[in-house]
């Protein structure tokens, strides 16, 4: 019965371990996408800027 | 490989971009029907998962900010231009190395909790190195590494082997396992055991002047886990100063402190009135504008410097904090005299950026070469304690060296004592031929000294080249996550 025991208790232990790994994970992908968003928005204002160079530029 | 369904945690990353961001998923391991017949079984399982998970994790980043570079008709070197200011691939280094050691620590819990080995990370393969880099890996010098300490306490194996144990006493008698713990509780060793993984104990004899011998009992301690990632973080930034510029990422980090700042300053912690008093009274022949110009830049630099000497400021707290934390409170004991000693600001070049995150040279043959200083084998004939006014003198870099003043190991071994005063800085006075006790008295007279005022400093001369071991109670080297306490056992004779 110990054995069984200390067995379901190790289980029960090492799925905390994964579901603290997972939420921490989960957090660390989320800081991925924001700064995979934030270089994505730098692109879009150099684009923006380029554009603008451009159609001053033509205009000038 | 079956992918889990729409998720609430899905992020947006930009309206005008088609980004198809890979749903966040809720990192589960594929479930089986079957149950796993043991526990071993379950915690191999767990860790494939974990090496999934944070692979998947790591690979789609980097094949996402690649996609990214095509959003926008940019041409090539705009890009990378943009890339390379904003610091976008450092940042998602930081973060990748962060879910790596996420992984390690994940699998070495699971291995612990089974009762198996520590994980190690792999060193990395020469294939994952780019050629330039590989090469470049070839140049550098090679990092010294610290003597290898042999942890001969295990505290995991010593907590289990009190754990079965007392299973064996409270099959037989509940009462004599209560006793056992509690008096197990009382020892040093369970106490160790509580928060600390990895520590050797060591007992050492101590011949000093006039042949005394004290027996003293070295404790070193594995603090790698122990420091925060925004002190570690803080490391880097001052140990490899001269890239500063071009790593950004600390600004994350020092969000909280931008904060604090941001409420100092609204309250009035600076608001330039006074220089600009003084400055509009000096400039008042001067044509409006242009000394309205000359004001405001001039008031902008003094802002900026308010800035960055608060924040230093708050770093220096951050760090005493967490040092007096880690020293059962003996770096703010008054009794404490403490001196800080310096691992060189280093010579690392900006190529050596992308091994930022190798932080700890003992672990990492690629981290930058510094200068290692053993704690262990370091000796002085003097050293200066409680120096104030020093711009960042207690960051991460620095050994620090705590000794109890009335603690007669060290006080056996001073010969003069002296200290600084700004009034006649020509001279540091030094007094000798006096009891520790007259001389302690005399220091307490200067309370700036004692307490490392801006200016203070005391300046202690020793019989002899002592060891710091000899002459310390406790020893911070952050640099190389060590923490040793020297504990007098008994003095023999």
């Amino acid at each position: 019965m110990d054995v069984d025991n200390d067995q379901k208790n190790k289980a029960e232990k090492l799925d905390k371990i994964y579901q603290e790994y997972s939420k921490n994970l989960l957090e660390l992908r989320k800081q991925q996408d924001q700064i995979i968003s934030n270089f994505i928005e730098a692109l879009k204002q150099e684009s923006i800027k380029e554009l603008r160079r451009k159609f001053e530029t033509s205009n000038g | 490989m079956k992918r889990a369904m729409a998720n609430q945690d899905q992020f947006s990353i930009d309206n005008s971009a088609q980004e198809t961001v890979p749903p966040q998923e809720q990192i589960k391991p594929e479930i089986s029907t079957k149950m796993p017949e043991s526990i071993e079984s379950i915690a191999e399982n767990k860790i494939a998962e974990v090496d999934r998970t944070s692979g998947e994790a790591i690979g789609e980043a980097d094949q996402r900010l690649e996609r990214a570079k095509t959003y926008y008709e940019l041409p090539s070197e705009k890009t990378e231009e943009v890339l390379s200011n904003g610091g976008f691939k450092e940042q998602l280094a930081l973060i990748t190395e962060r879910i790596r050691s996420l992984a390690d620590s994940t699998k070495e819990k699971i291995l612990n909790l089974i009762g198996k080995k520590e994980v190690t990370r792999e060193a990395p393969t020469e294939k994952s190195i780019p050629e330039n880099e590989s090469e470049l890996a070839k140049e550098m010098p090679q990092p010294q590494k610290l003597p290898g300490i042999k942890f001969s306490f295990d505290s995991q194996k010593y907590r289990r082997n009190l754990a079965d144990k007392l299973r064996e006493e409270r099959i037989t008698d509940r009462d004599t396992a209560k006793n056992i713990l509690d008096n197990e509780k009382k020892t040093k060793r369970y106490q160790i055991s509580k928060d600390i993984k990895r520590v050797s104990i060591e007992n050492k004899k101590i011949t000093g002047e006039n042949n005394t011998e004290t027996e003293v009992e070295i404790q070193t301690f594995d603090i790698s886990d122990k420091i925060p990632e925004d002190i570690k973080l803080y490391f880097d930034e001052i140990r490899l100063g001269k890239i500063k510029k071009n790593f950004k990422l600390h600004k994350k980090y020092e969000s909280g402190i931008q904060e604090e700042y941001q409420k100092e300053y609204s309250e009035g912690f600076y608001d330039g009135k006074y220089l600009r008093k003084m400055m509009e009274n000096n400039l008042k022949d001067l044509p409006e504008e242009s000394r309205e110009k000359y004001i405001e830049n001039m008031l902008d630099r003094d802002r900026a410097q308010t800035i960055s000497a608060y924040e230093t400021q708050l770093w220096d707290k951050r760090i005493k904090d967490f040092i007096n934390e880690i020293t059962e409170e003996a770096f703010y004991n008054p009794l404490m005299f403490c001196h800080a000693v310096g691992a060189s600001q280093t010579s690392a070049k900006a190529e050596n950026m992308k091994k930022l995150l190798s932080r700890y040279v003992q672990e990492d043959d690629n981290a930058p070469q510094e200068e290692v200083f053993d704690a262990t084998t370091a000796t002085a004939s003097s050293l200066w304690f409680n120096a104030g006014g020093e711009s960042r003198w207690f960051n991460p870099t620095k050994i620090i060296i705590l000794c109890n003043a009335k603690n007669e190991r060290f006080q056996n071994e001073v010969s003069g004592v002296g200290f600084y005063r700004e009034k006649d800085a020509e001279e540091t006075k030094f007094i000798r031929n006096k009891s520790m006790p007259e001389m302690l008295k005399l220091l307490a007279e200067r309370e700036s000294a004692i307490k490392g005022g801006s200016t203070g400093g005391i300046r202690i001369d020793f019989k002899k080249e002592e060891k710091w071991m000899d002459i310390a109670d406790w020893i911070v080297d952050l640099y190389h996550s060590r923490l040793y306490k020297i504990a007098t056992a008994k003095a023999v004779k």
